[in-house]
């Protein structure tokens, strides 16, 4: 598909708010719990109800072996790989002339 | 609000998931008749945008926190549920299965709540609104109750789950996205004015007013 020059901006733009988001997310996100998990203490489920059905890789956004680093790497990873899925989508579903 | 695997018995998540595809199914219809090319670069961009903001959680009373979820957000850029049912999709699946944020039995609920809910409250509230309390305390409002109304829904779904009591869920939910709700609402109305002011050919409720001006040359 033809991208304008106001696409590309956009889209680097859009790159440029994911990696802020990215880098800063990891040092400054509140470590609370979010209201879902909250509410769940509230309840008093158990920790053992949550059980994933398949070990993610980056499982809490993290990479291990990279500490700090991989939290914000796999964060703009993540962030590529939605694009590059929303593109794919966009471009398969779209309206056709 | 992202609900993790197990915490919904897997004949209920298989119900969710019949409604996200049936939902799935009206959104890739609305998609081929009216997804513009020129309107793809942003869905994706915000696709990513919302994942990666997904990720910035901002404390909030009672020892708890936040982020934007962005239902109402693409609701209104694009002036479709459709939109945000195919965006969430994605965006959710992309968190379930490489980050588990979010479990993958449960994407149907996830989608239903924040996708689906979030989107048809937001747009259905601002266009009840808008004309009488003006464009961004609609928006801020329309948000809002998106918010909270799709944390109640979820509250419903994990009492008939046997995971939450019924008044705890509710209450709790109810009284934590109601904190979350005011982020999101001010964050959907800032943004909303960032493309108003640098990209307004963007926001579908722009679309009457250029082909107006266009056919009036």
């Amino acid at each position: 598909m033809e991208l304008t020059d106001k696409d590309k901006t956009l889209i680097i733009i859009g790159i440029v708010i994911c990696l802020g988001f990215a880098v800063l997310s990891p040092f400054i996100a509140s470590g609370n719990p979010d209201g879902l998990e909250k509410t769940a203490e509230d309840a008093d489920v158990g920790e053992d109800v949550e059980s994933p059905i398949l070990e993610s890789p980056f499982p809490d956004y993290t990479y291990e072996p990279l500490d700090k680093i991989g939290e914000i790497g796999v964060l703009f990873l993540g962030a590529i790989i939605t694009l590059g899925l929303g593109f794919g989508m966009g471009i398969l579903l779209k309206k056709r002339e | 609000m992202h609900i993790g695997d197990g915490f919904i018995p897997l004949w209920q998540c298989a119900i969710y998931y019949v409604i996200l595809i049936i939902a799935l199914y009206f959104s890739v219809k609305w998609a081929k008749k009216n997804l513009d090319e020129k309107r793809v670069p942003l869905l994706a961009v915000l696709a990513a945008i919302i994942f990666a903001i997904m990720s910035m959680n901002i404390p909030i009373p009672f020892g708890t926190s936040g982020h934007l979820v962005g239902g109402t957000l693409i609701a209104l850029i694009f002036l479709s549920t459709e939109a945000c049912v195919l965006l969430f999709t994605a965006v959710l699946l992309i968190q379930a299965l490489l980050f588990g944020d979010g479990g993958l039995t449960v994407l149907g609920a996830n989608v239903i709540n924040m996708g689906i809910v979030g989107g048809f409250v937001g747009l259905g509230t601002y266009k009840l609104t808008n004309n009488l309390i003006g464009k961004y305390p609609s928006i801020f409002i329309a948000a809002w109750l998106a918010t909270v109304l799709a944390a109640e829904v979820c509250a419903i779904e994990l009492f008939l789950a046997g995971t939450f009591p019924l008044d705890v869920g509710l209450i709790s939910m109810g009284l934590y996205h109601a904190f979350i709700g005011v982020i999101e609402g001010i964050l959907t109305c800032i943004i909303i004015y960032a493309l108003e002011k640098f990209r307004p050919d963007l926001l579908a409720w722009n679309e009457s007013k250029s082909n107006n001006m266009e056919s009036a040359k």
